[in-house]
């Protein structure tokens, strides 16, 4: 119920800040909210989305960085004569639990210089794409996981032992 | 200083467009159905928050200013999650990377 009320405020708001909370702008918005919520019951992940402050603020700057490397990495590939794309598929074994933290983990991957989540496979393996396998793209991955279990206060699981409950994304 | 802010944001913009096209340089360029996936994902999420920063230096008050990072941090997700639906889709129904 408490996660309702707050879904239905996040929703509720994003739609009041994107359309500067025009009165007649609810006509669409709320039926859209309602939408959001009965999506969001039967797709999201269980288990909060519980963000520690701190590591957040770090992670952000962090993600920038990341960000700018990414897209000037594919950027100057897209416009080299020759591109010098070396893909392959990694099968990453996961260390954080299913829930949201994996989600968050899984929408970042594909930001981040390189990498691509391309399937969930079981309880702890994804598949990820990576443009060029000359580098750690793995290192990249850890130390990425490293930094969503800091941002949700989660430990690391070396290896993944009874995953259960909560479904993946 | 009204001068220096209004270039700052032109930069912005016009350095946001260019990843934009680079992206789609490589929508073009890139062999397979992954490495363009790769393209447009990163290119799109800083090509938009490059042009969101120049408009934010443009933005008249709190409100606008959250409501353009809402429209990044929005358009970041649905481009994220879009490209993993997609790539998992093709993995799904046998589509093979790309090797040179």
């Amino acid at each position: 119920m408490r996660r309702f009320v707050l879904e239905g405020a996040l929703f509720a708001g994003l739609w009041a800040v994107l359309t500067e909370g025009t009165p007649a702008s609810w006509v669409v918005g709320g039926p859209a909210v309602i939408l959001a919520l009965l999506l969001s019951r039967r797709l999201a992940p269980t288990g909060c989305w519980v963000f520690r402050g701190l590591a957040l603020a770090w992670f952000i700057p962090w993600f920038f960085v990341q960000s700018l490397r990414a897209g000037l990495d594919v950027a100057g590939r897209a416009l080299r004569p020759d591109p010098r794309l070396a893909p392959e598929v990694l099968d990453y074994r996961l260390r954080l639990p299913p829930g949201p933290a994996r989600c968050f983990f899984m929408l970042v991957i594909s930001l981040i210089p390189g990498t691509l989540t391309a399937a969930a496979i079981g309880d702890d393996r994804l598949l990820v794409h990576v443009l060029d396998r000359t580098q750690d793209n793995h290192g990249d991955l850890r130390d990425l996981e490293r930094r969503v279990a800091d941002v949700f206060g989660l430990p690391l699981a070396e290896a993944a032992e009874g995953a259960e409950g909560a479904s993946s994304c | 200083m009204l001068l220096l802010r209004d270039l700052c944001s032109l930069a912005l913009v016009f350095a946001g467009g260019a990843f934009f096209l680079a992206g789609t340089a490589g929508l073009w360029r890139f062999p397979d159905l992954f490495t363009r996936l790769h393209a447009l994902s990163k290119s799109d999420n800083l090509g938009l928050g490059l042009v969101v920063l120049g408009l934010l230096l443009q933005a008249e008050g709190l409100a606008e200013a959250i409501r353009l990072v809402a429209i990044w941090l929005l358009a970041m997700g649905a481009g994220s999650t879009t490209s993993h639906l997609i790539a998992a889709k093709a993995l799904q129904t046998g589509e093979r990377p790309w090797r040179p």
